[in-house]
């Protein structure tokens, strides 16, 4: 058979430690006319080699006989952005393991190829993956301009033609109205799929999300508990995360902890235990957090699947539960392994300082605090600053402490997780009920600020009032509620202006980047980018109206 | 699993292995491609029926990884598949008329259930073998038909062991949708030979 002209363009990389299963490979490759072929036989030269050039296929053994295994090593990839979405990945497994293997992963490949692996099978995925991949060559072109209404586009037209890749346009449509905050049409979308085919898993978590971004926390909970009750969902974590978001947008935190519980047991994966671990911790259940956090040191040794930050949070759940010498011990030594990374060492730095004031040692802590002082930025919502605040507290620093934590308050004053660590933190150092006061004191003088560029917007004072919010974003740069507020007072103006402003548009756009990266897959965003983006079509038909963005 | 059936498996496979052997020994003495070819057909043959060993009795049930494939490209493969293989019996498809673009099944089991169906129906025809797909009403239906003396007239337990019946099945069960099940037919075809049939809800 010739196969020069579908695979004449192929490259391959084969990633197996058996050096005898890569010849093999390699042989079977060379038949199908696929002479660009490049193996790793672990997952660092793998790691090098995808970072240094582009393959077609990649084919990479389950087994990987390290402390990694194939399907972490996908997750890694897929997680850091590290496999092009045009390149095929090929999972190689024995047919004993592979039912175990593919419904506990996260991360699909594009296909399992079952040992013992043959010409025929390689030949039969590898063309119907490329089949696939040309067919959306138009649609993953759009997606890489970051052009979702493109995508949409794209989508609509392969569905047109009514062909084998139907469902897969739809289905990158639905997530794609989703992204783009159009979440009726998303659900029509996914009603008119279910009534094709009842019960299709991403159809039915589709769907779900659809009503989550329409604030149905209700509907979409119904829905996800509908695909994990179901034969093929009950290992789904999707359907797990989508229930924990909605109970956390509820307000009940407890609700969402048991159910990441519940998803860690059912994946015992890295990524289930850390995001329990961290939700556990934000709600004080320190000794699920530490269990985790221990269990994560532990799996992860060595392998790809660990993350410095688990180190972080070890050291510090140890340190809140009076471990200190072993919260220092875990710092030491990961502080060797992240020597490189300045963003670790002055986490570590606050941390150490934490356990040596619990500690008795006074002096080692001030001159860790010390450090860290130093080597603190500008204070953020995060676990970083929060984590310093701890320290000047434990340390006695009051004055400065508290203001740590309102300056973190201050920077995203509407995140509740946010508000749990400080709380927390508040609470370990012994200044329980003062939260209030940190929060108060923090968003008082934002809360003016936003009220007064409102009251000036109202009282039809637009160029004074677009001046007020930008002095106050100006100041909280990385405040969430006063970027929208920011965003959507500029598309207003715009609107009653009726008139095409350049440099407005331009920060409005600036602020979705920012929110972006502050609140990825938030659904408030995402309606924030499609009123956006319907201001600029009103005012190119020339029927802008100053309509205010629905709450 | 069956004892009875266990022992028919094994027989199978010994007589599988025992071909090999001896078609081995032929191309050691006297070295062909016509001769490698046929090894290496009978090396398929073991392949798939221990894969088709493996898939029904691994002990945790056959559990259908459902996505949207075209019955088309399927048959295709299979039929590339079939002219690489050293039958002497042409393989081809049949018109394909009301085939859907695309349909609801676990591509892998319903390959390896026409792949056994298609192996089957090699062993008995004559000279033709056609796969079709159509969508009747709403399920979809895979054929294998064969231009051979038909089951009523072939020797009793048709497919040596059973074991590629016992696939057939397996692979059909494993597909439902709401209440319905997946089937499977064997039966004459009008006008001469055999067909089988794989329904898929």
């Amino acid at each position: 058979m010739n196969f020069k002209s579908l695979f004449a363009d192929v490259s391959a990389l084969i990633i197996d430690d058996m050096a005898n299963q890569q010849a093999s490979l390699k042989g079977q490759l060379a038949m199908l006319e696929i002479a660009r072929v490049d193996a790793a036989s672990t997952v660092d030269d793998a790691l090098r080699l995808l970072k240094s050039r582009r393959y077609t296929v990649v084919m990479c053994d389950y087994n990987l006989n390290q402390r990694s295994d194939g399907q972490q090593l996908l997750e890694h990839l897929r997680e850091n952005g590290l496999l092009p979405p045009e390149t095929i990945f090929f999972m190689v497994t024995a047919e004993a393991s592979y039912a175990a293997v593919a419904s506990a992963s996260e991360h699909k490949p594009d296909a399992y190829l079952l040992k013992p692996v043959t010409v025929g099978d390689i030949e039969e995925r590898l063309r119907t993956q490329i089949e696939r991949r040309v067919a959306l060559t138009k649609v993953h072109q759009r997606q890489g301009l970051g052009d979702l209404p493109g995508v949409v586009a794209a989508c609509d037209e392969l569905v047109q033609r009514k062909d084998r890749f139907t469902m897969s346009a739809l289905q990158i449509k639905g997530s794609t109205l989703l992204q783009l905050g159009r979440h009726e049409e998303a659900n029509e979308l996914y009603a008119q799929v279910l009534s094709l085919r009842p019960g299709l898993i991403w159809a039915q978590l589709g769907m779900a999300r659809a009503q989550k971004a329409a604030g149905n926390f209700e509907e979409a909970k119904a829905l996800s508990y509908e695909v994990m009750r179901s034969k093929d969902g009950e290992k789904n974590v999707e359907a797990y995360d989508l229930i924990a978001q909605c109970l956390e947008s509820q307000g009940d935190m407890e609700g969402a902890l048991w159910t990441l519980r519940d998803s860690a047991a059912v994946m015992p994966s890295a990524r289930r235990h850390r995001l329990l671990g961290e939700c556990a911790f934000r709600n004080g259940d320190l000794a699920t957090a530490k269990e985790c956090f221990a269990k994560l040191a532990k799996s992860t040794k060595g392998s790809i699947t660990g993350q410095p930050q688990d180190a972080l949070m070890l050291a510090q759940v140890k340190s809140d539960t009076g471990e200190h010498a072993e919260a220092v011990l875990i710092l030491d030594q990961a502080q060797s392994q992240n020597r490189h990374d300045p963003a670790f060492a002055n986490v570590a730095l606050a941390l150490k300082a934490q356990a040596l004031f619990k500690g008795g040692d006074k002096a080692g802590a001030e001159a860790a605090l010390s450090r860290a002082r130093q080597a603190m930025r500008r204070p953020k919502a995060d676990f970083s600053t929060v984590a310093l605040a701890k320290a000047e507290l434990l340390g006695g620093h009051e004055e400065a402490g508290l203001k740590l934590l309102a300056q973190a308050v201050s920077a995203d004053h509407e995140n509740p997780r946010v508000k749990q660590l400080i709380g927390n933190a508040l609470k370990d150092t012994g200044h329980d009920g003062k939260l209030d006061q940190v929060v108060s004191a923090a968003v008082g003088g934002l809360n003016a600020k936003v009220s007064e560029a409102r009251s000036l917007f109202r009282n039809s004072q637009i160029d004074e009032a677009l001046e007020a919010i930008e002095r106050a974003q100006r100041e909280f740069p990385e405040n969430s509620a006063v970027l929208l507020q920011a965003a959507q007072m500029n598309c207003m103006a715009l609107r009653l202006k009726k008139q095409m402003n350049l440099a407005a548009s331009e920060r409005v756009r600036a602020y979705l980047i920012r929110l972006d990266s502050l609140l990825p897959g938030s659904d408030r965003v995402a309606q924030m980018h499609r009123y956006y983006r319907e201001t600029l079509a009103m005012l190119k038909s020339g029927q802008a109206s100053p309509t205010a963005l629905a709450a | 699993m069956d004892a009875q059936i266990a022992a028919l498996v094994v027989h199978d496979l010994k007589n599988a292995l025992g071909n090999l052997e001896s078609q081995l020994l032929l191309v050691e003495r006297e070295p062909s491609s016509a001769g490698a070819a046929r090894a290496r057909h009978s090396c398929e043959q073991l392949r798939r029926d221990l894969v088709a060993f493996l898939t029904l009795y691994r002990g945790d049930g056959l559990h259908a990884v459902v996505e949207d494939a075209s019955p088309r490209s399927l048959l295709e493969s299979l039929v590339r598949g079939a002219s690489c293989s050293a039958t002497t019996v042409e393989v081809g498809l049949g018109s394909l008329a009301q085939s859907p673009p695309f349909w609801f099944f676990d591509p892998r089991l319903v390959r390896l259930a026409l792949d056994a169906a298609l192996n089957n129906a090699c062993r008995y025809a004559r000279r033709r073998v056609w796969l079709d797909a159509a969508c009747v009403g709403d399920v979809l239906v895979f054929s294998v038909e064969d231009d051979g003396p038909g089951p009523s007239n072939s020797e009793p337990g048709q497919w040596s062991t059973g074991l590629g019946t016992e696939l057939c099945r397996a692979v059909a069960q494993a597909h439902q949708q709401g209440d319905r099940t997946g089937t499977v037919r064997l039966f004459e075809r009008p006008g001469g030979g055999a067909r089988f049939e794989l329904e898929l809800p």
